[in-house]
Order: C-alpha cells, then sequence, then structure tokens
C-alpha cells in the first residue's frame, strides 16, 4: 500500500513536469525536480511524444477529408510511430517509477 | 485533386461504353431500315480529358494529370454505302440499298483494342486496391 | 528532428520517399492508361532526374514553408513534378499513350511500394516488438 502511494508520487511528479502550465513557462524551475539535464531530457522527450501523436492526428484527418497531398501510407507510418513512441515512453516511465520505489524501499 | 479512385472508375465506365458501341456497331453492319429512318449510322464515342491538377503540382506545370470525360456518343454522318440489290424490300426506285457506312474488318479491330483497352483499366484498378491495402498494411494492432 | 526520428535511420525515410514516389507515379500511370484512347491527351510521368538531382543535393523536395507553429514536418508531402513522356508513339487524334508501356510500368511500380511498404512494416514491427520485450 506504502509502496502504491510513493509510486504514484513519483509519477506524478514527472506528470507535473509537462502539465500545459509547464509548456509555456519552460524556465520556471519546479521545485523537489531531479537534476536539470535529465529533467530537461524527460520533458523534451516528452513534447517528441505529443508532437509525433499530433502527426498522427493530422495525417489521419488529412486522409480521411481527403485532403491533397494526404497518402494513406503516410497515415500509417505516423499512426506507428505514435505507438511505437507512446510504447517506449510508457515504458520509460515505469522503469523510472520501479526505481524510485526500489529506492525508498531501501530505505529503512 | 486527382482521386485515383475516381479516375480509374471513370476510364472502365469509358472503355466499357466503347466496348458497347463497337458491339452495336458489328450487330448492326448489316442493318438497312432503322425506326428513324435509312441504314444504320455507325456510332462513336466522344472523349475528352478533364484536366484534374495533382497535390503535388504547381499551377505552372505544362503536364497536368487528366480524368477521361464521355461527352457523348455521335452517330456518323458521311454517306451510306451503296449496293446495287435491285430486289432488296429496302431499295431505293433505282435499286440500291443503303448500308451502314461499317468496314467490319476495322471494327472487329477496334473490338480488340476495346477490350485491351477495358483489362488494361481493370489491371490498373487492381494495382490500385493492391497498393492501397499494402499501405494500410504498415500500421497494424499487433 | 525529434527524439523519436532519432530512432529511425537513412534507409527508413528512404523507404519512406520511395513510397512517396511510387505512390505519385502510379497517379501518372492511371491517368495514362484511362485517357489512352482520349484524343490529343500527352502521356506524362515522373520527372525522375530531378528527384534523383534532389536526393543527391541533399533536399527532401519542393519546399513547403512552415507559416504556422503547428505545422507538422511537411517532408514527405512534397512532389515530383510531372514532365512530358514520350515513350510512346503518338496517334492521328494526338495521344500518345502506349498501353503496353504503361502496362509494365504499373507492375514495375507496385512492386517497389510494395516492397518498400513490405519492408517499412517490418522494421516498424520491429521496434514495436523490441520496446514491448522489454517491459519485463
Amino acid at each position: 500500500m506504502a509502496m502504491n502511494i510513493t509510486g504514484l508520487k513519483a509519477y506524478k511528479e514527472i506528470q507535473s513536469i509537462v502539465t500545459p502550465k509547464e509548456t509555456q513557462a519552460t524556465e520556471a524551475p519546479v521545485k523537489g525536480q531531479p537534476k536539470e539535464g535529465f529533467a530537461q531530457f524527460l520533458k523534451d522527450a516528452i513534447h517528441d511524444v505529443n508532437n509525433v501523436q499530433a502527426t498522427a492526428e493530422d495525417r489521419v484527418e488529412g486522409l480521411i477529408t481527403k485532403k491533397p497531398g494526404y497518402t494513406n501510407h503516410e497515415a500509417m507510418i505516423a499512426l506507428e510511430k505514435a505507438d511505437i513512441a507512446f510504447q517506449l515512453m510508457n515504458s520509460v516511465r515505469s522503469k523510472i517509477v520501479r526505481a524510485y520505489e526500489e529506492i525508498l524501499r531501501t530505505q529503512v | 485533386m486527382f482521386d485515383a479512385s475516381e479516375v480509374v472508375t471513370a476510364g472502365l465506365s469509358a472503355a466499357r461504353l466503347r466496348i458497347n458501341i463497337i458491339a452495336s456497331n458489328i450487330a448492326n453492319a448489316e442493318t438497312t431500315r432503322t425506326p428513324e429512318g435509312g441504314p444504320y449510322k455507325r456510332r462513336d464515342i466522344v472523349i475528352s480529358a478533364e484536366s484534374a491538377p495533382t497535390s503535388f503540382q504547381s499551377s505552372l506545370d505544362e503536364m497536368t494529370l487528366a480524368k477521361p470525360q464521355v461527352l457523348g456518343v455521335i452517330a456518323d454522318q458521311s454517306e451510306p454505302k451503296k449496293a446495287y440489290q435491285p430486289g432488296h424490300p429496302d431499295a431505293d426506285p433505282d435499286g440500291y440499298v443503303a448500308y451502314p457506312n461499317i468496314n467490319v474488318v476495322q471494327t472487329m479491330t477496334d473490338m480488340m483494342a476495346a477490350t485491351r483497352l477495358y483489362q488494361a483499366n481493370v489491371t490498373a484498378a487492381k494495382s490500385l486496391m493492391e497498393m492501397s491495402r499494402e499501405g494500410r498494411r504498415i500500421s497494424s494492432t499487433f | 528532428m525529434s527524439l523519436i526520428d532519432k530512432l529511425f535511420d537513412k534507409t527508413e525515410t528512404g523507404l519512406e520517399k520511395a513510397l512517396d514516389l511510387a505512390h505519385q507515379r502510379s497517379q501518372a500511370l492511371i491517368s495514362n492508361i484511362s485517357n489512352a484512347e482520349t484524343p490529343g491527351y500527352r502521356a506524362v510521368d515522373l520527372d525522375f532526374k530531378a528527384e534523383l538531382a534532389r536526393a543527391f543535393n541533399g533536399q527532401s523536395g519542393q519546399e513547403l514553408k512552415k507559416t504556422d507553429p503547428r505545422h507538422m514536418d511537411v517532408s514527405s508531402q512534397s512532389g515530383a513534378r510531372l514532365v512530358a513522356d514520350n515513350a510512346g508513339a503518338t496517334k492521328a487524334d494526338g495521344n500518345n499513350v502506349d498501353i503496353d508501356i504503361m502496362m509494365t510500368r504499373m507492375q514495375q511500380n507496385q512492386g517497389r511500394y510494395t516492397d518498400a511498404a513490405s519492408i517499412l512494416r517490418k522494421k516498424l514491427r520491429f521496434f514495436m516488438t523490441a520496446i514491448r520485450s522489454a517491459e519485463r
């Protein structure tokens, strides 16, 4: 039970990095944040995932509404990339959460 | 915008119409009497190309893609062939019978070309569908 | 270039480009075949010379401007130019489409498209499997 709560706390900390307010004020540091370099990397990575998913949405919409230049293979590729990006991010996130849990467990 | 499936469909329609018209010409090669009077007149299809700009062209380009458009069917208004057959029910006072201006050998050749054209359009349609299918398969659930 | 794009190497972009070209060429071929008996119609094809030159110069194609920050990466949207195709002889009515040539090209083109699509599919599937299997 205790582990779940701390895991959730770690997840929330990561989520706080990419809340909408955060995207506008990229310079403002967040309290209790891990090292600057890693956080920035994580931020960029999550923004990338958003972009890739937005591209996929755009490609699919363009395909369905038959906009010129929107081919079905491009839409499929965009979807697959978005899926891969999300899976990757998901994988990284769960590893981070587990790492936090591991650390907190060793603290007696 | 150039819609490949639309164009392929138009091509198939035009090709099929062409075949039907040629078939009609062959069937009526000897028809000396028609409801509108006179011998059967050879029919021909009139097609024009409707220019279809693509997504990837600037308007300055000379070359464009096109969609075939059937404008209509016209009847050959040239003088019918005359054969001297005084006993024929459709013979004129001078004993000549007016026959359709249809060269059967030429029409047979036209029919073969028309059939090949239709088959080519069918292959194009299949190719389009196959490519769409493969493109779609790039992304799948599992 | 996003982090995700760094996962994919030049082969992947090459495959995407191959797909785009094959797709565009299929449009030219369909235009030609459906108008094979249209009087006055002139056969078209892609300008491969220009495309090759662009590839060597490192350009992705006709440059499209990103005027809106919401514009996504548009490099694959740019297309090849159409040029007059003089492979076929001109008939009496001005049409110069040679059906046999078009059929051969279509078969070739379809092969290229489906090959590129298959390879791309396999590559993407590989990534997905790699990521998923790293879960545990």
